[in-house]
């Protein structure tokens, strides 16, 4: 790439302006004693304070109070007193490194001494960090065989030197390039050497002078018009860019790019051009990405299509929920007479039992495995249990969900509602599927809501939690009944006495025993005064709405007629009852 | 639009909605919210060899605050949470900073103004090559790029308050920025000093505005994906506009515009030395158009 000659006029008065400044910098790059820090992390907490310090080398050190403790790089040096004086020292103390960088965070760390105050443990703690941050800062970074190389103090000589090769600016420019000017060691027109172990902290810039590596230049290395040798164990951890002169690697290490410069022109290294090849490869990455198709926006059309896509999916599951209930319906009919006549008569009882039972399945099924386990010849029967306990709750709430559509389809045939005269209670699978579709409604009008995109989000969310809470209202209800009728296989409805329910609860939770008592009290009990024989008996109060609403219709209903009705059911016989429970129902009380 | 995208799973799938919700009432209700235990973590890197950043910031809920660090400075944050509430993440490589906030539970209600959120303060360095990639949940943020060699930049804001500026020109060229922003306030400020090529924007609820001052070096394709929202585009009235719009509900005042096989255009459009041209996919809501000085 060629530069126009004010360019290079350009660069040369920066690189000028650069050398000249890194001059005038005290000690030609002088540094403060020790390496530098190039990363700090510092945490405070109610219980925690800590920081992290990293040097150029990687090396790292941590001192860490938390919970009581305090650790250095992992390992516990001991406990200490919260809020006493180590504490409250290291707390000023890490206050005051938040706010620093390097050189004085290096130095207020190394100047910090441990409270005197503290006796015992808490002194040694004291004096250990103490130790290891002075170790960690004060020190090189490795031991030196020989004292470090006198940095070249800025002369007369220097600048004159300098200031008589001006052809040599161009170069400088190039080769400088963006370095820090307060980190560069400048030596003009004298050889540089770093000796054996020696290390130099910071970046080098020699001009004119040959340059000799035997150490580590913990930095850049520049070099313009003078030859470059390294020897055993030399070491250069930035970039070397040089210029005018013969480089001999050797047996040296430059960790970063070797790169000759020229005004005019760049001669990379194999390095930097697989490094460039990789930045070719993700910049083509990028093109690539930048041409894929963007997402498709979701228009009106859009939203017609996925509103469609919705209803779809909503019969689909009407369908499902639909045909579950006619297969009950053909399989166990009068089960599910029960179940739905439970739910219909005492549906507050058939809630609360049902939410219970909610809450009390995932014990029951741990517990069940428990006493499995423990029981050793139950183990095998784990096989059974593990997945027919939830299969059964499953099918449980599933039958109730069912249960209780066929009901809200029998309400809604009572009700006349327009529109769903193709619902009989002559068919009940009918009314199966009518009682779903009334439950799924309030989605189906969320759809349709959806429609209109974000204007009418609130109602639509609205229908959605109306939705699931009369879905959620259902299945809790029906699993309940279920419950209560020990799925269909007796009538459980009898009581619709608030009382009773809840002092039947009770006793249900309470004990496994005391809930079939209970049952067996609600049907054969002290209660049966109020137990009706068929809904219209007038003695019966109406706690629900269903019941209240109860017209001549009902004896249309097969399962609330006479002939269906708990009365009649030939599994409805006291005695039985009375045999599993001959206590009076106030025998609880 | 993960909201919209929930709302909508549930919608379609009640089946599905009852039985989790039946699974729910099962569970125990969750414990009460835990007292606050605030932590700051400050954390500093120098520049020293590296020649390129990959930033990935994910920041769950709270303040965000990004611009430019001092020149030598890789990165440096101040991060302040209740690390009850979020768990903080800082982690760099060599190439690849990864620094954010995520919250334990998602589903916790926030209160900016209650001292349980996090705030993060993020400088990154100057003039260092870099792709910045931030995600941004829901909070305040405020973003100044100004100084920042960005070659690569993806946004991505929740349900948040964001001012996004470029208050000193990009020295990289960038290709492509993505803004994705969700249920928000978003004002980008000064795009112009980007260096920019082409801005996709996706914008699904809210009021988003965008601000194409600044030294525009190059044209700029941008295209806006909008779902319900206002949308204003500031631009300097030197600057030539190309305005193809796709929408069903939304206001768009065609004053001082040419219109041409559909497409609309400003009367300094072919005569501009810079132009933008704006493609806009709008379902409801509202187009503005200002001309700056």
């Amino acid at each position: 790439m060629r530069t126009s000659r004010s360019d290079r006029f350009a660069r040369a008065g920066t690189a000028l302006c650069l050398v000249f400044t890194a001059l005038a910098i005290g000690g030609g790059g002088i540094r403060a004693q020790g390496p530098s820090v190039v990363s700090k992390a510092v945490t405070f907490g109610t219980d925690e304070v800590a920081i992290r310090i990293e040097r150029a080398d990687g090396d790292a050190l941590e001192v860490r109070f938390a919970d009581g403790s305090v650790t250095l790089d992992g390992a516990t040096l001991g406990s200490y007193m919260r809020g006493g004086a180590l504490e409250e020292s290291w707390r000023a103390l890490l206050t005051r490194a938040v706010q620093l960088d390097d050189g004085p965070l290096r130095t207020v760390l190394v100047e910090w001494e441990p409270p005197t105050g503290e006796v015992d443990e808490g002194a040694e703690i004291g004096a250990s960090i103490d130790a290891a941050l002075e170790a960690f800062l004060a020190t090189p970074e490795t031991p030196l065989a020989t004292p470090p190389a006198p940095p070249t103090p800025p002369s007369e000589r220097t600048v004159t030197e300098l200031l008589s090769r001006l052809d040599l600016l161009g170069n400088l420019s190039a080769l400088l390039g963006e370095v820090r000017v307060n980190d560069l060691r400048v030596a003009v027109g004298e050889d540089f050497e770093v000796g054996p172990g020696m290390v130099v902290d910071g970046s080098v810039l020699v001009v004119d002078g040959d340059v000799e590596i035997a150490g580590r230049i913990d930095g850049d290395l520049f070099v313009a018009d003078g030859d470059i040798e390294f020897r055993s164990g030399g070491v250069v951890e930035g970039d070397l860019r040089h210029t005018d002169g013969h480089l001999d690697l050797n047996d040296g290490i430059v960790r970063g790019e070797i790169s000759e410069v020229d005004a005019d022109r760049i001669v990379v290294d194999a390095t930097f051009e697989d490094r460039l090849r990789e930045e070719f490869r993700a910049d083509l990455r990028d093109e690539l990405r930048a041409e894929r198709p963007r997402p498709r926006r979701i228009g009106i059309l859009g939203r017609i299509g996925r509103t469609i896509e919705s209803v779809f999916d909503l019969l689909v599951t009407v369908f499902v929920l639909g045909l579950f209930g006619v297969m009950v319906n053909f399989f166990a009919e009068s089960r599910l007479d029960r179940v739905a006549e439970a739910a219909r008569r005492a549906p507050g009882r058939a809630t609360m039992v049902g939410f219970a039972a909610g809450f009390l399945s995932l014990p029951v099924f741990l517990i069940g495995i428990l006493g499995l386990v423990v029981s050793l010849i139950g183990i095998p029967l784990l096989l059974l249990w593990l997945p027919g306990f939830p299969l059964a709750v499953a099918i449980a709430a599933g039958l109730g969900y069912v249960a209780v559509a066929r009901n809200i389809g029998s309400w809604a045939v009572r009700q006349r509602i327009p529109g769903l005269e193709w619902m009989s209670v002559t068919r009940p699978n009918s009314l199966i599927f009518g009682g779903v579709l009334l439950l799924l409604a309030p989605h189906f009008v969320a759809i349709l809501l959806g429609l209109a995109g974000g204007w009418f989000e609130g109602l639509q969310d609205l229908a959605t939690f109306v939705g699931v809470m009369a879905g959620l209202g259902a299945t809790v209800a029906g699993f309940g009944a279920v419950l209560i009728t020990r799925a269909g296989d007796r009538t459980g409805f009898a009581t619709e006495d608030w009382y009773s329910d809840l002092r039947d609860l009770g006793a249900d939770l309470g004990d496994l025993r005391g809930f079939a008592s209970g049952l067996g009290r609600s049907w054969t009990g002290g209660d049966r005064s109020s137990t009706p024989e068929t809904p219209e008996t007038p003695e019966t109060p109406a706690p629900d709405a269903d019941d209240s609403t109860d017209t001549p219709t009902d004896g249309q209903d097969p399962w609330d007629g006479p002939d269906e009705g708990p009365g009649e059911d030939p599994d409805n016989d006291p005695d039985e009852d009375t045999d599993e429970d001959p206590e009076p129902r106030g025998g609880t009380e | 639009m993960n909201a919209r995208r929930r709302r909508s799973r549930m919608t379609r799938h009640p089946g599905l909605s009852i039985a989790i919700l039946v699974a729910l009432t099962a569970l125990p209700s969750p414990a009460p919210v835990a007292a606050q235990e605030m932590k700051s973590v400050t954390i500093s890197r120098a520049l020293t060899t590296e020649k390129a950043l990959d930033v990935v910031v994910t920041f769950g809920a709270g303040e965000l605050l990004l611009r430019r660090a001092d020149r030598g400075t890789l990165y440096a944050l101040d991060l302040r949470y209740d690390e009850r509430a979020f768990v903080p993440l800082a982690d760099f490589d060599g190439h690849r900073l990864e620094v954010g906030l995520e919250t334990h539970d998602r589903q916790g209600n926030l209160d900016l103004d209650d001292g349980r959120s996090g705030r993060l303060d993020l400088r990154l360095a100057p003039d260092v090559p870099m792709d910045l990639r931030l995600k941004f949940g829901a909070g305040r943020s405020t973003i100044d790029l100004g100084g920042l060699a960005l070659r690569d930049l993806d946004i991505e804001t929740g349900a948040s308050e964001s001012e996004l500026d470029v208050s000193r020109p990009n020295s990289q060229v960038l290709r492509r920025a993505q803004l994705d922003v969700g249920a928000a306030e978003f004002t980008a400020l000064r795009l112009g000093n980007l260096n920019l090529e082409r801005l996709d924007v996706t914008l699904g609820v809210g009021d988003l505005t965008l601000d194409f001052s600044g030294a525009l070096e190059r044209d700029i394709e941008v295209t806006i994906d909008m779902g319900l929202g206002s949308l204003e585009l500031r631009l300097p009235e030197a600057v030539g506009l190309r305005l193809e719009k796709s929408s069903f509900l939304t206001s768009f005042d065609t004053e001082g515009f040419e219109r041409r096989d559909g497409v609309y255009y400003s009367s300094n459009w072919d005569d501009a030395s810079r132009r933008i041209d704006v493609t806009i996919d709008a379902a409801f809501g509202s187009i503005r158009i200002v001309r700056t000085p």
